[in-house]
This record gives structure tokens, C-alpha cells and sequence, in this order.
């Protein structure tokens, strides 16, 4: 499967944090060489897992979007919702989004005030005052629509110029392609990998910290998207766009590792930058390091524009080259 | 009506660009053998021949809708835009846009990065930009001139309960229903589908002012803020709750004899009808009343959600009561002329 096929199945996925039920079956349905099983902490797929010759590899990315949460539903038939990670709420009036619930998807779109009626004084609300329109009455909603329902950003996947792509569910289905393109190539090398498809982390690295549990693992790498540099960013905190997979470097992050992971991107001459941090990365990677008696933590990010919105942005060629250095960082490792 | 509606809103024409719609209502026009021509402006000015009314009538609706023109390209391939005509930040950001063909997205600050400030503030649409893909001034300059326009990437669907949902229902709906007017009216009008109305009513004038009739009736959708943020009267009208009519709005004092009259024949003909309850908006009957000596004006609008966004949201039914309402009041003129009136 091509990486645009790849990552268009990956981001129709609804998995708002915390209710990422719907994902296990299309990412089983791309790793049938594994053995696929869902945990509370998130979808598990291992590779060679009676090959104990080599280091036990875990390979994260996590599989949870932002989104909403159905709160209630008012007498006219409109939503409540609050919010389920970052979101700008600036950019939330006039958005479509897939409510989900189960037995059935509905498309709604979130109030906003026309140009006419607004001042320019009015204040932006907080997302837990706002509502979606559904069309639908209070009726015909209750009997489908609970609260606890979850809700996402309805943006399809869009190709833009130049190879880049765009969709609000990039973070991270950037990083789980990147992840399966992966597991593709090493299937059939000497290798002993458990892949974890993580719950829970735009709510705050939560399953990251219970999966370094699930087994003893001699290395742990992260998948995850990071910022490239768009105007009003900081430059000097942004990785760029097409430049290759950021490696991070970090005092929470295994020295060595990254050094290996750096060696092994030059002599397979795969582009690459790094994303030096001085302190915590923000990612499952600050979970993996110290759980457990701590694991050696590799970070890998993928470059990605307007992070949390339904326009978020990344390039093919980054998420093709972050798969190739896994492949062969990987292989070092199981060398280690 | 409403296949033909999703058919206009699915084109993109933005104020000065209408040529999209032109040549699809032209077309349409043709087949129905309907006189018609294309004045300078690109307003498209016609007859329609039926059963001869008591005063002389023009009905029109605008053609363009709001959308993004790029003013500049910046060194890293991105976009620099201004709006035609009111679009707020908040309907620009996070909106994934067309242009020329091509995808486009209007992005913004990471969340993570923001300061609280600025989580807070207003969104500029100055600040914004659209992201084609490109990196840099070359590989943009080759996609899109200056000039271009960008249109919100949204066609018109089927929404909840027999609503549609999309951009530009504003006002293809108004074309729409009056495409059907001219096909199945038994009366005699004269017809206008304008430009320039989102850019300040400008098309509406010389039009009006070739076809000269006594009386307009102003085809258009307008500003529906039923929804739980707003209250009473600010609520301006109500999706569902059928043909909007106004007594007055920023642009027009509405003719009196018209108002009642349309109010009168929705109750005794049983068309949903309801009074926008607050002064706000506008349309082409601003520049049409003010046109030559003068001319007797009447807006009958769809109510619509959300207007000037990629989102607009209008019931079918609604575009049926307009539609009947319009018809009404021309019959209205049939018969005082059969009555000696």
C-alpha cells in the first residue's frame, strides 16, 4: 500500500483520546503478519516475539486525536460538548464534525455568529459553551446521541502541492503510517519488536505509562509529529518541512541511542534534523524513560504544520524517510 | 429546486468572478428559450413573457458569494489574501480552501505555542494565509497569480433533518428559486441575476436601472441566529419557520403596502412566512430602491445559519416557501389587473 493510501485509511480512524475502540480493527487489517491484541492502554502488535536472541524493541505512536465530548443536549436539539485535549477555541466556531456513538455517525457542524451580528467587541466563548448543530431535534437525537458520545473534526485527507498533505488527524496517524510503513520492511528481519498503538496521549501521556509495564523491553522508541516552522512560529523551536524525521535530543532521552539513531540516518544518507529540547519532550517518550527502572528512549517526530487544528500539514517524503530510518536504526539496535 | 441549488452552490464565483454561474444560468436560460442578455457588468437581464401583470416587475437574486483573493506571495510559498466581502477570522481558520483547482489550507498557530494573550485575541484575518503546499515564492508563482481567488473547499450536502449544508447558499438558493420562477411562473417579470452584491449592492443598480420596473422583489437569503447563544429577538429569524420578510435592514426601509401584502397572502395562502425581528444586513433591494426615480422594493429570504462561512445551513422547506410567497405576490398583481385595480 502507498503511504497517501496508507495514511488515508489511518486518519478516518475516530479515536478521540480515551475512546479509541474504532481503530483496532484498520490497524489490525494492515498488520496481519503480527499478532495484533487490544489492551487498555492501547492496540499491541508484536513481531518475532519468541525471538529472544535479540534486544526487545517497543515502538510507540500514539493512536488518540483530539476531539470533543458530548456533555448534553439542549431542549432544541443542539449539543454541548467540551473538549478532549488542546484545541484553539478561536478556530472552533463554523467547524464540521462527525459525532460518534456506536450504533451511528452524525454530521454536525459547531455555532458561529455571521459577520452581521458580531461586534467587534464580543468575547470568543469557552469551548464548553459552544454547541453543534446537528439539524437533527431533541428527539431524534436521544435516541442515538448520549452524553459521553465522542465527537471529531470532519476533515478528510486533502492533497496539496509538492507532496504535502493535509487533514485535522495527522497528529498522530503521521507517526502510526510511519509506524506500519516500518513494521512492513522489518517483518521478515531478525528482529523482536512489540508495537504500541498508545491511548490516551493528547489528555496527558496516559497510555504511554501504563504499555512500558506490558513487558520488559531493552529499547524504547517514540513516533510522534513535531512542530516545522510556519510564520508566527519561534524558528529556532521548529524543525522545517521535507527536511526529514527531528531526532530528538533531550536530557530525558537516551544519549546514546540518539547518537546511533543519527550515525545510522547519515550512513544510509537519510535526511534528518534534530530537535534539541533542554528539558522534557512533551511526548509518550517522557513516560517510556522513567517507567518501570527506566528504558533507553529514542524520540523520532515528524514535521507538522498548525499542530490541533483540522488543517494540520505534513509531507510525504518526511513520513516515508522517518519509516526508513526506524527500519534501520531498528536493525542496529537488534544488533546492540 | 433544491438539485438545482446544490448544483450553483457547488461553483465557485466570487464577487467579479461570477462566470461559473453566469454560464450555467446562461445555459439553462437558453434551454428554456427565455430572452435574455449579459449587460457590461455581467449582470444577466431578461423577459420573462406569461399572463401580463397590473404594475411592471423585476425579481432578481445575486450571483457571487464571499471568498478570499490573494494580494501577494510570500517568500516561503504561502499565500497573502483579502477578503471579498464579510468573512470573519473565525470562519477563515482551520478551513481548507480551493484555488484554481488546487488544495489549499488556512492554518494557524500551534495551540502549544500560543501565549495567553493571544489564545484570547480576536483573529486578525490580516494575519492569516493559505498554504498551497509550496515552499517557496517560485513553485507558488507558477500555481496562482495575484488575483486569484480562493473559495472555501465545501459543496452542498443533504444535513439532519431535510436541511442542506454548505458554502454559497447565499444566495445560489435565491438563484435557484428564481431559475424555477422563470420556468414555471404563468407570469410576466422581468429578471436579474446580479454581481457584486457582497461587495456593496453593486450590480443590483444598473440593472435595475435598464430594466426599470415599478417593483423588485429582492430573492436572497439572510442571517438566521437561532441558536442557543442567542436570545428573543437576536435570534433575527428561524430556520424552518419559513419565508423571511423585513420591515427594514441596514441598507433599506422596505415598502409598506408590499410588506403587508406578503404578509397577508402567506396567512391566507398558507405559506410559512415570519418578520426578520432585528434590524441587521442588508441586500440588493439598498441599491434597487434608491435606483432612477426610485423603486418599490420587497426582500423575501431563506432563513440561513451561519452565513458567509463554508457552512451555511438552510432548510428545503424554507426555499419552497420563498418560492411560493414570490409567486403569490405576482399573482396578487394578476388579479387586481382582472379586478380593474
Amino acid at each position: 500500500m502507498n503511504t497517501i493510501d496508507l495514511l488515508k485509511s489511518l486518519t478516518e480512524i475516530k479515536a478521540v483520546s480515551g475512546d479509541e475502540e474504532a481503530a483496532f480493527e484498520c490497524i489490525s487489517k494492515h498488520l496481519e503478519y503480527a499478532d495484533v491484541l487490544k489492551m487498555q492502554s492501547g492496540i499491541y502488535a508484536k513481531i518475532g516475539k519468541n525471538n529472544t536472541s535479540v534486544p526487545h524493541i517497543l515502538i510507540d505512536a500514539h493512536i488518540d486525536s483530539i476531539g470533543f465530548r458530548v456533555v448534553s443536549i439542549t431542549d432544541d436539539g443542539f449539543l454541548c460538548v467540551d473538549k478532549c485535549g488542546g484545541i484553539d477555541k478561536r478556530l472552533v466556531p463554523s467547524q464540521k464534525v462527525i459525532i460518534y456513538t456506536g450504533k451511528k455517525e452524525f454530521n454536525g457542524v459547531f455555532c458561529s455568529t455571521p459577520p452581521h451580528l458580531a461586534s467587534d467587541t464580543s468575547e470568543i466563548c469557552e469551548i464548553n459553551q459552544m454547541y453543534i448543530d446537528t439539524g437533527l431535534d431533541k428527539s431524534e437525537l436521544e435516541m442515538y446521541v448520549k452524553p459521553g458520545d465522542s465527537v471529531v473534526f470532519d476533515s478528510p485527507i486533502r492533497l496539496l502541492s509538492n507532496g504535502r498533505v493535509s487533514s485535522g488527524a495527522l497528529d498522530n496517524r503521521a507517526g502510526c503510517c510511519a509506524l506500519i510503513s516500518a513494521l512492513d520492511m522489518l517483518k521478515d528481519e531478525n528482529v523482536r519488536i512489540t508495537a504500541v498503538f498508545s491511548n490516551q496521549e493528547e489528555i496527558g501521556i496516559r497510555g504511554a505509562k501504563t504499555a512500558a509495564f506490558s513487558d520488559d523491553y531493552d529499547y524504547v522508541i517514540c513516533l510522534d509529529v513535531s512542530f516545522a516552522y510556519t510564520m508566527g512560529e519561534d524558528k529556532t523551536k521548529c524543525g522545517e518541512m521535507g527536511k526529514g524525521p527531528m531526532i530528538g535530543i533531550s536530557p530525558i532521552l537516551d544519549k546514546e541511542c540518539s547518537k546511533l539513531c543519527i550515525a545510522t540516518a547519515k550512513e544510509h544518507s537519510i535526511p534528518y534534523q534534530l530537535e534539541v529540547m533542554s528539558a522534557a519532550t512533551s511526548t509518550n517518550a517522557d513516560a517510556y524513560s522513567i517507567t518501570k527502572s527506566g528504558n533507553k528512549t529514542t524520540l523520532v517526530s515528524i514535521p507538522l504544520k498548525y499542530m490541533h487544528t483540522p488543517t494540520e500539514v505534513c509531507a510525504i517524503n518526511d513520513i516515508e524517510n522517518t519509516a526508513k530510518l526506524i527500519y534501520e536504526f531498528v536493525k542496529q539496535l537488534s544488533k546492540q | 429546486m433544491i438539485d438545482l441549488t446544490k448544483q450553483l452552490c457547488a461553483l465557485d464565483a466570487a464577487s467579479g468572478n461570477e462566470d461559473n454561474v453566469r454560464k450555467f444560468i446562461l445555459k439553462r436560460l437558453e434551454n428554456l428559450n427565455v430572452q435574455c442578455k449579459t449587460d457590461g457588468l455581467g449582470n444577466i437581464i431578461g423577459y420573462k413573457d406569461g399572463t401580463k401583470l397590473s404594475k411592471s416587475f423585476m425579481l432578481c437574486a445575486h450571483m457571487d458569494e464571499v471568498a478570499m483573493m490573494v494580494t501577494s506571495i510570500n517568500s516561503d510559498g504561502t499565500l497573502q489574501f483579502s477578503n471579498i466581502g464579510g468573512i470573519s477570522g473565525e470562519a477563515l481558520i482551520g478551513k481548507a480552501v480551493r484555488i484554481n483547482g488546487i488544495c489549499g489550507v488556512i492554518g494557524s498557530k500551534a495551540v502549544h505555542n500560543m501565549t495567553a494573550d493571544e489564545k484570547k485575541s480576536k483573529i486578525n484575518s490580516d494575519s492569516l494565509y493559505i498554504d498551497i503546499g509550496c515552499d517557496n515564492y517560485e513553485s507558488a508563482d507558477k500555481l496562482v497569480n495575484l488575483g486569484d481567488c480562493a473559495y472555501f473547499d465545501s459543496d452542498c450536502n443533504d444535513f439532519g433533518d431535510s436541511l442542506l449544508i454548505g458554502k454559497a447558499i447565499d444566495d445560489r438558493a435565491g438563484c435557484a428559486i428564481l431559475l424555477k420562477l422563470i420556468e414555471n411562473s404563468e407570469y410576466s417579470f422581468s429578471f436579474a441575476f446580479t454581481v457584486q452584491e457582497e461587495v456593496g449592492a453593486r450590480g443590483a443598480g444598473p440593472a435595475a436601472f435598464a430594466l426599470n420596473p415599478e417593483i423588485a422583489i429582492v430573492l436572497e437569503a439572510t442571517t438566521a441566529a437561532d441558536i442557543p447563544a442567542s436570545n428573543g429577538s437576536d435570534k433575527v429569524c428561524i430556520v424552518k419557520n419559513g419565508a423571511v420578510i423585513g420591515f427594514m435592514d441596514r441598507s433599506a426601509v422596505y415598502d409598506k403596502e408590499l410588506f403587508n401584502m406578503a404578509l397577508d397572502l402567506s396567512e391566507a395562502q398558507n405559506i410559512k412566512c415570519q418578520i426578520k425581528t432585528k434590524v441587521a444586513g442588508g441586500n440588493d433591494s439598498g441599491t434597487i430602491h434608491k435606483t432612477a426615480g426610485g423603486i418599490r422594493c420587497l426582500a423575501i429570504s431563506i432563513p440561513c445559519r451561519y452565513l458567509h462561512s463554508s457552512v451555511c445551513v438552510a432548510a428545503k422547506e424554507d426555499i419552497e416557501s420563498v418560492y411560493r410567497l414570490s409567486d403569490a405576490v405576482l399573482a396578487e398583481f394578476a388579479d387586481r389587473k382582472a379586478e380593474g385595480i
